[in-house]
């Protein structure tokens, strides 16, 4: 199935007034999830898509799948009302770090607490983008923000460690660098039953980038690249060597019921009695 | 009554300095001018700025308070009530959505009775929108919360002041409304008193002994029983009852101290020849004031408390007017029902009182432009006897 693609089938014709940045990662991130469904051969009938607010949440506007475009930090819990009422298709979500792991951060370790299944994408440009560039919970230590103008003093989430705490099944995270391993890991969290999580390390040059010294989208690029170490190069690396790194790679892959399908046999168990 | 008096450059105030600022950088000047100690925040647009500017002010010592950047807006209010139970003065800022969020702790807030004052820059709920709207706020009606609109960016430092004294005297919280991008984007000549006159006006917050202090445990917000219950509701209601005459006294008060004087509601043009009555809300209020040369025959009403509605203040300011002049409400809100949130107040407060005509005409809402141009649209519409609901772009 691999080859050409025609994204214009995926994207909204008459919704073509894309308000990102030039630059920004997330062109990059819709590219590889267009390519993942494209070559599962998944129909876009048969997926439902759902994003928050900040500018990951624009993706639900702008691609022609079933989608809705919901209240800030919500998506994964409306997500969970579409899978339960239709258990059978395709459920992603794309949600920013703002969206997942500050606003929604609940909502996020209950889907991986239940191991729903869906697919949740999570773009993780280390700051509140859309508002105009304001700290978020992962944004690293000593960067400028809007609202920690003389540099972040505050701790960071680690979003694959809080996925694999909160119990799901499958977590992987790659940055925006690496568009055909992303590609990979989408596909695989889109096969995999049971919660996904991929965390995307993606760019943002205008509301971080520009206030920490790298104005451009290829600055960001290259300290992304500077501090992205792969699971299998960072498996013979020492603590001191790993300090300020983050890894890529596929962290967890296991079998577990999957919430849906549990709850649906339980019902079909007790109209015997 | 601000805006043609702040504009004027022959009028100077006594130590102030002039600026030109947006709403939203008002709003932190008046912040700061008011020492608030705590201020928790979360971005939403279009309030954004506000808290920008503050954690700016913080970090660089500008100002001696505890900024916190909370994980949402539910937790920004939160930990509004903490700071406020420990005794502190707390000031953040909010807008649409994020004060919908909010919704649960505003009761809390209100419940607890502790003053604060919060400014929310009003936006629409869905479809997404940004753009200035009333209804996000006006849904925050029965929470208990005292509502200021402000039609410029000096009265929205102005009335962050006075809100300090009602909100301490009163123990009833206080939201201060802007309007979106019209106000709170907006750059407008405003009067920055010095630090020393708003020092005497607005004393340093005073503990009343119910804090939380740590040398005197107390547990606060414990379960009430039912026959103990409606005690709380009712003193709180004997307080409800005085803000109107609060909001009157300070704004009265902060006159002979700044120079601008305020009251509950503003009347304009209101004689015994006034035909049509518009009642407005914060920026609308400037472009009706627009065509008050060309109509002579409408008069305004502008409300600048509209919790707990100003029912004596709106009785007394119609009081000159004939029974067949026409009310008009503009309502920049859509609350799901027939009519707007303010007609319904207004109907409230005239209710055995007064029988006049009564329009109800939706518009602005999202953002939209209300232009002279509206407003003169409005005033044909109400003279050809429409429907008693008027929506202005539509039909």
């Amino acid at each position: 199935m691999a080859g050409y693609i025609n994204y214009e089938y995926y994207l909204r014709q008459d919704y073509r007034n894309l308000q990102w940045c030039p630059g920004c990662g997330d062109g990059a991130i819709l590219q590889a999830f267009f390519r993942a469904v494209h070559e599962l051969g998944i129909s876009k009938d048969d997926m439902a898509v759902v994003s928050g607010i900040g500018c990951s949440g624009r993706i639900s506007g702008y691609i022609d799948f079933n989608t809705m475009h919901t209240t800030h930090g919500r998506p994964v819990a409306f997500a969970t009302g579409i899978k339960l009422a239709a258990p059978d298709k395709y459920v992603v979500v794309f949600g920013g770090d703002g969206d997942q792991t500050a606003i929604g951060g609940n909502h996020f370790i209950h889907a991986c607490r239940r191991n729903i299944d869906m697919t949740i994408i999570v773009i993780n440009n280390n700051v509140y983008g859309m508002t105009g560039g304001q700290y978020s919970p992962t944004t690293p230590s000593g960067f400028k923000t809007q609202t920690t103008p003389y540099g972040n003093y505050d701790s960071q989430f680690d979003i694959v460690k809080l996925a694999i705490g909160a119990g799901a099944t499958y977590v992987a995270r790659e940055s925006v660098i690496k568009p055909v391993v992303l590609t990979k890991y989408i596909k695989k969290a889109l096969q995999h039953k049971g919660c996904s999580v991929v965390e995307v390390i993606s760019n943002c040059h205008i509301n971080l980038g520009r206030r920490n010294k790298m104005k451009s989208p290829h600055a960001v690029l290259e300290w992304i690249k500077d501090h992205t170490v792969p699971l299998s190069r960072a498996n013979k690396m020492s603590e001191e060597e790993l300090a300020g790194k983050v890894i890529t790679g596929e962290f967890v892959e296991v079998e577990k019921p999957e919430f849906t399908e549990s709850y649906y046999k339980l019902c079909e168990s007790l109209k015997g009695e | 009554m601000t805006d043609t008096r702040t504009l004027n450059e022959k009028i100077s105030f006594e130590r102030h300095t002039p600026k030109i600022l947006k709403g939203n950088f008002a709003a932190s000047e008046a912040a700061k001018l008011c020492k608030a100690g705590f201020i928790p925040a979360y971005p939403i647009t279009p309030q954004t700025t506000i808290v920008e500017e503050l954690s700016r002010k913080v970090a660089t010592g500008e100002m001696d308070a505890t900024y916190v950047n909370m994980d949402s807006e539910h937790s920004v209010f939160a930990a509004a009530m903490g700071a406020a139970i420990s005794g502190e003065r707390v000031f953040t800022a909010t807008s649409g959505q994020g004060l919908f969020y909010a919704h649960e702790v505003l009761h809390a807030i209100a419940h607890f009775r502790l003053p604060m004052v919060v400014c929310n820059v009003g936006r629409p709920s869905i479809p997404w929108n940004i753009w200035a709207d009333q209804s996000d706020s006006l849904a925050q009606r029965d929470t208990g919360w005292i509502q200021l609109y402000t039609e410029t960016s000096q009265e929205v430092l102005d009335t962050i002041i006075q809100g300090y004294i009602i909100t301490e005297t009163l123990d009833i919280p206080v939201m201060v409304v802007l309007d979106a991008f019209y106000l709170s984007h907006t750059s407008e000549n405003v009067w920055v008193p010095e630090q020393s006159l708003v020092d005497e006006f607005l004393p340093p917050k005073k503990k009343k002994g119910v804090e939380v202090d740590g040398y005197n445990p107390k547990v606060i917000g414990g379960l009430i029983p039912p026959d103990q219950y409606e005690t709380f509701e009712y003193a709180w209601w004997k307080d409800v009852l005085k803000v109107e005459d609060l909001v009157n006294r300070v704004g009265k008060e902060f006159g002979e101290k700044f120079g601008r004087s305020y009251q509950a509601v503003e009347s304009v043009n209101i004689n015994e020849n006034t035909k049509i009555v518009f009642v407005t809300t914060s920026t609308i209020t400037t472009t009706v004031r627009g065509i008050l040369d060309t109509h002579p025959e409408v008069g305004i009403l502008k409300l600048r408390l509209i919790k707990p509605f100003p029912e004596k203040s709106v009785v007394k300011a119609l009081s000159i007017v004939s029974d067949d002049t026409v009310i008009a409400p503009i309502e920049r809100n859509f609350l799901g029902g027939k009519e707007g949130a303010i007609i319904q107040e207004m109907k409230r407060a005239l209710y055995g009182k007064r029988n006049f005509k009564m329009y109800d005409i939706y518009a602005g809402m999202g953002g939209k432009d209300v232009s002279p141009t509206t407003i003169e649209k409005m005033i044909e519409k109400i003279n050809s006897n429409p429907d008693e609901v008027i929506w202005i772009d539509f039909d």
